[in-house]
């Protein structure tokens, strides 16, 4: 959904830059056992290969369930967002590294949250592996 | 005869008091008594409904039908960034002849209500390492006055009190752990005697939502109600399977009502987390939080002192759909010797209760595109079969959409015509519910439960309309129809106006008893935060929050690609006069 607001690009970008720097790269740990790798694979994340095969069905489908736990709020899958709304993500031609480090890091405007305090890298690249999923799925 | 005699000297006192505040142009005497007779008191806007009755009415009549074609723009104030993120959601405040108004950030201003010279300003600092993880920030709804102090929330779980003279910050109060619980505080607080109320966000956040009530001298904390019931609640608790009530949701973030003679403060609770529910049918005995979850999507009475239940009425048990009752204002009346309640939920339903007690005396269902209920029931107040989604397929077609028929802006009330001004919105969803797993490490995140896409309504596109009904028979007397649903909140005035701001940049005057569309000016941005009018110096401003944000705009901008195609974030206060 639509996030636009060029204006204010510059101080976004430094606000998160600020706050990416100013969060402690301690060791988190994930609700249902899934131990985020914290400053490892935030450094390693989007440099690195997915540990699996994103085209796994197994994988698209848990990063479904991610998704619909905290990301279908803002990107809602309507038609035409285009440039004015929040992605729509269906139907788009992404590269899988630049959606992880947008996932990872939020976009320089801030405007999305910087999951890699939330989710571990593995739980990143199965969002993406959705994602990608997407526009195979779109119409159906 | 003594008391009399006194009372009549205390009120002498009372007076040269107030004229010497007037007459030196400070705006601290906000006493809890002038609070009660705000409707007395037009020349100022006191709180964030206007009066604790919230009719958002300004009984001021300068402008009026005959002339309000006149009007011209008195100055504008651009808070500028950024204070523009997620648009100007909040209403002003007017306190002889001082316009104060918050924007997201929770950056205040106080403004000559004259001219708009900027007198004071105060720019909390706030955690944007924890912002930085939050979805729906940094906006902000509104503030409150009294006790010499302007009050404001903070996204990151404060209250904060500013001296009104100067804007310097007096005390603040660490109400909400958000760094575990991620969310915090958007809505205006509310004061009541020498407490100050605000209610924590919570709803699809995993956590157990709030209604605070601190001290106004020290901001120590008097009492909490829980929205979401646990150990202190066994009989609330009790309706949350397993421990599902940890992470509950519930909430309180628009602002409730007052009732001074009962004491009893209204406020609307959350929706529940998940928003969304897979169990369908079995959600008593099955799913992510078997039972009716109370106190979430309700109505609760509280004792202002001790916040103590008095009553509730649950509008939808359970709530699967995030239909909550955080929206809107609780409405206020009395009809025939009785003293009711208005509200409107966020499906469309709308209660009518006796205030003293939480007896349904009328619902209605206020919007005209739903299939999640058949309708209400207008004896019991029962949502007439409901609809449950389930895990695992796409619902088509599934009304209203997720931003509600009734979303949280306010509406208004003009006590002549005995009608009741509100914006209901008309859009449909597909809607996918998915099973997930409650976040709460090492914070708390957003747990949704589905996938949406909006659409328009099986009959064309999603739009919205101004209505004018009898609130308590819910008779409609007029509607006006709006492509593009408005979000702002309204105000009715004594000039037999109702003023609305819409999405794409205009502010209309409609004529209160016909809905016709006698004036509007291009402020050039959708409007998400509400008007008020006030005087100073005899004469009458109205002042219009205007800015378009949020993530309900945000949709709008990809639903309305021809109409709000340049949406972007913005904020401005433009205050209207006559020449």
């Amino acid at each position: 959904m639509g996030r636009p607001n060029h204006t204010r690009w510059l101080l976004g970008a430094v606000l998160a830059l600020a706050a990416t720097l100013a969060v402690p790269r301690d060791g988190q740990t994930q609700m249902g056992g899934t131990p985020a790798q914290g400053a490892q694979s935030q450094s390693q994340g989007a440099g690195a290969a997915p540990p699996f095969d994103l085209k796994d069905e197994a994988v698209v489908k848990q990063g479904a369930t991610l998704f619909a736990t905290t990301c279908s709020y803002c990107h809602k899958g309507h038609p035409g967002a285009g440039g004015a709304g929040v992605p729509t993500l269906r139907d788009q031609t992404y590269d899988k590294e630049y959606l992880y480090r947008m996932i990872s890091d939020g976009p320089p405007s801030g405007r999305m949250p910087a999951w890699k305090y939330q989710y571990s890298a593995e739980q990143i690249w199965k969002l993406v592996a959705y994602i990608l999923s997407l526009k195979h799925t779109e119409g159906q | 005869m003594i008391g009399h005699t006194k009372s009549k000297t205390a009120a002498a006192v009372l007076g040269v008091l107030v004229l010497v505040a007037l007459a030196t142009g400070l705006a601290w005497a906000v006493d809890p008594s002038r609070l009660v007779n705000a409707e007395k008191d037009p020349n100022s806007w006191l709180s964030y409904n206007g009066t604790y009755h919230a009719w958002r009415y300004s009984s001021l009549g300068q402008i009026n039908r005959s002339n309000v074609g006149n009007l011209k723009v008195a100055w504008i104030f651009q808070p500028g960034m950024p204070a523009t993120e997620h648009g100007l959601e909040g209403t002003p405040l007017a306190v002889d002849g001082v316009v104060y108004v918050s924007g997201s950030y929770s950056r205040v201003w106080a403004l000559d209500g004259a001219t708009g010279k900027v007198l004071w300003f105060n720019y909390p600092k706030i955690d944007m390492q924890l912002k930085a993880r939050q979805t729906h920030v940094p906006y902000n709804r509104g503030l409150a006055v009294g006790h010499g102090q302007v009050y404001v929330g903070t996204i990151d779980g404060r209250l904060l009190a500013l001296d009104i003279k100067t804007g310097k910050q007096v005390w603040e109060s660490q109400l909400v752990d958000s760094k575990k619980e991620t969310v915090g505080f958007t809505g205006a607080p509310l004061v009541v005697k020498d407490l100050i109320l605000i209610g924590s966000q919570a709803g699809e956040w995993p956590t157990r939502g709030r209604i605070f009530a601190v001290d106004s001298k020290t901001g120590k904390e008097r009492w909490k109600f829980w929205t979401v019931g646990g150990p202190e609640d066994p009989k609330a608790q009790a309706t949350w399977g397993g421990d599902s009530w940890k992470t509950g949701g519930g909430g309180g973030w628009t602002t409730g009502s007052y009732d001074p003679d009962l004491n009893l403060v209204y406020w609307g609770t959350g929706n529940p987390s998940p928003l969304y529910d897979w169990a369908g049918g079995d959600w008593m005995t099955k799913g992510p939080r078997p039972g009716v979850n109370l106190y979430i999507t309700s109505i609760v009475a509280l004792d202002a002192d001790t916040g103590k239940l008095n009553w509730y009425f649950q509008e939808l048990p359970h709530d699967p759909w995030d239909f909550d009752s955080s929206v809107g204002e609780m409405l206020l009346l009395e009809r025939d010797g009785k003293k009711l309640l208005v509200h409107a939920n966020k499906g469309g339903p709308v209660f009518v209760l006796d205030r003293t007690n939480g007896k349904v005396q009328n619902a209605y269902m206020g919007n005209r595109v739903f299939n999640f209920v058949k309708g209400v029931d207008p004896k019991t107040g029962k949502v007439i079969d409901p609809w449950y989604p389930t895990e695992g397929k796409v619902h088509p077609w599934f009304c209203p959409w997720i931003a509600g028929a009734y979303s949280w802006n306010s509406g208004a009330y003009n006590p002549k015509a005995g009608l009741w001004y509100k914006i209901v919105q008309e859009g449909c969803m597909d809607l996918e519910i998915v099973r997930t797993t409650p976040i709460t490490e090492p914070y708390a995140q957003l747990n949704i439960g589905a996938n949406f896409n909006f659409k328009g309504t099986p009959d064309g596109p999603a739009y919205g309309h101004l209505d004018a009904r009898e609130p308590v028979t819910g008779a409609l007397k007029w509607s006006v129809n709006y492509p593009v649903p408005p979000l702002g909140s309204l105000l009715a005035t004594g000039g037999e106006l109702v003023f609305l701001g819409d999405m794409e940049g205009r502010v209309h005057a409609h004529d209160a008893e016909t809905g016709q569309d006698l004036w509007s000016f291009n402020n050039g941005s959708g409007h998400r935060g509400g008007i008020i009018s006030y005087a100073v110096g005899g004469k009458q401003y109205v002042a219009v929050a205007s800015g378009t944000g949020s993530l309900v705009a945000d949709a709008y901008a990809g639903l309305y690609p021809e109409r709000l195609g340049h949406y972007a974030y913005s904020a401005a206060v433009v205050v209207f006069t006559l020449p």
